[in-house]
């Protein structure tokens, strides 16, 4: 990254000044209401279900007001209620279209959901009333950033064996995503599973001087997709600092079919007697334990068990040997510090009697990379135990 | 708190990466008047806009793409590179890394895309020597330039040829020039589809469908070249496009181009020409040669219709081999020629001439052969290979006779999944 990312224009810095301006000095025309004031002393408290049941109430016969709206989206994120305080900035757009902070921060919320697009949209609604909005301008190009390394995971489906790109992007995730450096050393705690888990300081009653520079003790970056929510743009798995060679991240099972697909003979589906046709519910049950089971052993990081799940006869996809795929396997559970790996919505139909495909959406985190990928597992029955045949990543 | 005005918007001048810059120069401008409509067109425009520096337009276009088409890897690598040099902050240029099979391939297929409509595009009236005279029983010709990675259908009016649209496709790993199962080449020559499979009767990686390949054909066989399962086919779902080397022999086109196709590949005997040293010329120029061929073909013909053994005999090569395997003396001695007194009645019609692809000096007439008249009438449908010798005699080195086709068009194969394609 060195090459390429002056210090100056890395977004930790920036990060600093990304999310929740306070609105007074851009409202010049609103007076600070002393109910908001106490909401924002509340806030700064870490109070936030205090201060939104102050403006809660507050808002119930003044309903109009600008700033207290705005501060009650703040609590609201600081309560991690995203998508009601998405509701609030766009409101807050939509009647007070010449603001741009309520744009900047429905951006930041859009961008931590991985919705780039929106938050880009909206960030050019915000520089088309304020085109010298220094912080749209700097989030926009965060978000450009992460929509590059989406659109280079795309184009790469970041797979097999991949390691040297799969860095490389990681840098990006590290450049524009880590929090730490800059905020760590001021002090605040790095808090990377929440979005600007410190609260910034509450905007100052407009009788006290506004600082004119955000302040030292910065959320950290507020465009980071976190953890839980990286899923569409999921920039690779954390790089191994620069330093650190041998180990490839753990990457997340994405394998696509292009490379080397082998053509993969039709399954036919021989019509099976009735008395040992479709297995029953009971047998749904088992072999969701089973999904459960594998992604279980994949989080507790035990290559052996984890890799007794799949039938002798399982054919990674890609065209890799079983050894090769097995020895990038154990290496993938073992290098990072942590995974989590969790079965969302699984599906099970039914390919024959002996066969049954599992599709759902697998959750995946280890250290600061996750993401989201819609997975099947076709399983087949081995003699009363269900064993992995084939594993594809949609 | 105020927002400093001072602070100019970041993203200008647009900096552009100097690799792709550089490397879409160095490939001239799209024609795109050529293009098909379609994704691939939409990538043209993105590419043609960034060449022009406006590339707020070509992030629309590609924006607009990998909506349309999500899985055209190569449009969302362009996307990414657009919206990296956009955003002003580093992020890690995966083109910096040659060395990635994934990288390398999609470099391939935008080179094999930006060429095919940029400065390697042919004239745009100019036609592929390969197909020299066309009968005007086919309605369609589809002509493959293999080195270029780029399928062109022909148009025939009543024998006039034009180009009626062009398709990037996917050849096999190691190249073209079949020569033996499993040497993962595509073959060259001409060749006709045997019929449609459709996707649904087929496993997902054949995607759309599947249109055999006649190969090998009589020249092949008579090379000793085996292999068989070439197709013209799709791609599985969960791609757009697949690399320019990727098959094990087929032929390999995006769904919906080889969707479009389906009428041209089933129509009429269409033939498909996998040609590897391509040349374009005008039709005026081919005629001249035609004309030659003609003659000559002509020539053969009155020889037969005058049952005289010794002109026949001597447009047959001495390596000639029938398609049975038979040497010249047997096959000339086959057609009895000597017995009769009286001149037989022949006709030739519907002949197709084409420069053979893969062969020096070799052309493949293909012509259906009326014998006597009325109901004694014989219709042979035949192929013969033509070979221009050092002194520049033509000579007919294989030839093979069938009875014809009761219909143009081919019955659809019932769908064998055992076999699968190479």
């Amino acid at each position: 990254m060195s090459d390429e990312g002056s210090p100056v224009n890395s977004p930790l810095r920036r990060a600093a000044a990304i999310l929740l301006l306070a609105l007074g000095a851009a409202l010049p025309a609103f007076a600070t209401a002393p109910t908001v004031q106490e909401a924002q002393i509340l806030m700064s408290k870490g109070d936030y279900a205090g201060a939104l049941g102050l403006l809660d109430a507050y808002l119930a016969h003044t309903p109009q007001d600008a700033e207290a709206r705005f501060t009650r989206g703040l609590a609201l994120v600081k309560l991690d209620r995203i998508d009601e305080a998405i509701t609030v900035f766009s409101d807050l757009t939509r009647d007070y279209p010449k603001l741009p902070e309520p744009y900047n921060n429905l951006a930041v919320l859009y961008a931590q959901k991985g919705e780039y697009e929106k938050a880009r949209d909206a960030l050019e609604a915000a520089l088309a009333t304020h085109p010298a909005y220094a912080t749209a301008h700097e989030n926009l190009g965060d978000i450009y950033a992460a929509l590059a390394a989406a659109a280079y995971n795309r184009a790469l489906q970041l797979d097999q064996d991949n390691p040297t790109v799969r860095q490389k992007l990681a840098l990006i995730n590290q450049l524009t995503n880590i929090p730490g450096g800059v905020a760590a050393t001021a002090g605040t705690p790095p808090a990377p599973a929440a979005p600007a888990a410190e609260a910034p300081p509450p905007p100052p009653p407009v009788a006290e001087a506004a600082p004119p520079s955000p302040p030292a003790a910065a959320p950290p970056a507020a465009v980071q997709p976190t953890p839980a929510e990286a899923a569409t743009a999921a920039p690779p798995p954390p790089a191994p600092s620069v330093a650190q060679t041998a180990p490839p991240p753990a990457a997340p099972e994405a394998q696509a079919a292009v490379s080397a697909p082998a053509p993969t003979p039709a399954v036919p589906a021989p019509t099976e007697p009735a008395a040992n046709a479709a297995p029953g519910r009971a047998d749904d049950r088992a072999i969701l334990e089973v999904v459960n089971a594998w992604a279980q052993a994949w989080s507790m990081q035990d290559p052996k068990t984890y890799l007794s799940f799949y039938a002798d006869d399982f054919k990674p996809e890609g065209g890799v040997s079983r050894a090769a795929w097995e020895a990038q396997r154990r290496e993938r559970l073992t290098a990072p510090s942590h995974i989590s790996v969790t079965v969302l919505e699984p599906r099970i139909s039914r390919v024959d009697a002996h066969r049954v495909d599992v599709r759902f959406v697998q959750d995946y985190s280890s250290g600061s990379f996750s993401d989201r990928v819609d997975k099947t597992l076709e399983l087949s029955d081995r003699s009363g135990a269900w064993k992995i045949v084939r594993e594809i990543v949609h | 708190m105020s927002f400093a005005p001072a602070r100019a918007p970041r993203f200008e001048p647009q900096r552009w990466r100097a690799r792709v810059c550089a490397m879409l120069l160095a490939l001239g401008w799209p024609a795109l008047a050529a293009a098909a409509d379609g994704p691939e067109r939409q990538l043209l425009e993105a590419v043609q806009a960034l060449q022009q520096g406006d590339s707020r337009a070509a992030l629309g276009q590609l924006e607009q793409l990998v909506h349309r088409e999500p899985r055209f890897r190569l449009a969302q690598l362009l996307y990414g590179e657009v919206l990296a040099a956009r955003s002003g902050v580093a992020v890690a240029d995966p083109l910096i890394d040659r060395n990635d099979p994934h990288v390398r391939a999609l470099l391939q297929e935008l080179h094999a895309r930006l060429a095919a409509a940029g400065d390697q595009a042919p004239p745009p009236e100019a036609l592929p020597d390969a197909i020299l005279r066309l009968s005007a029983r086919h309605r369609y010709a589809v002509v493959v330039d293999l080195p270029h990675a780029r399928l062109y259908v022909l148009k025939n009016n009543g024998g006039t040829l034009a180009r009626a649209g062009d398709y990037y496709v996917s050849l096999a790993k190691h190249g073209y020039g079949k020569r033996s199962a499993g040497d993962l080449r595509t073959p060259v020559g001409v060749y006709r589809v045997t019929g449609f499979k459709p996707g649904r009767e087929l496993p997902a990686f054949y995607g759309a469908g599947a249109f055999p390949l006649n190969y090998p054909n009589g020249w092949d066989r008579l090379h000793g070249r085996d292999g068989d399962g070439i197709w013209l086919h799709g791609v599985p779902r969960e791609v757009y496009a697949r690399p320019p080397r990727a098959s094990e022999g087929c032929v390999v086109l995006a769904n919906d181009d080889l969707l479009a196709l389906k009428p041209v590949l089933l129509a009429d005997d269409t033939p498909v020409v996998l040609g590897d040293e391509l040349q374009w010329r005008d039709a005026a120029t081919l005629a001249q040669e035609t004309e030659a061929l003609e003659r000559l073909i002509e020539d053969w013909r009155a020889s037969l219709a005058a049952r005289d053994a010794r002109r026949y005999a001597a447009f047959y090569a001495e390596d000639f081999r029938d398609g049975r395997g038979l040497g010249k003396a047997g096959f000339v001695a086959a057609q009895r020629l000597p017995d009769a007194r009286r001149r037989l009645k022949v006709r030739v019609r519907d002949l197709d001439l084409f420069r053979y692809p893969g062969e020096r000096g070799l052309v493949l007439a293909r012509f259906v052969e009326e014998v006597g008249s009325g109901r004694r009438q014989r219709l042979i449908r035949k192929e013969q290979y033509w070979r221009r010798e050092p002194d520049g005699r033509w000579l007919i080195v294989c030839e093979e006779n069938r009875a014809p086709r009761p219909s143009a068009r081919p019955a659809r194969l019932r769908t064998a999944l055992a076999t699968s394609a190479e």
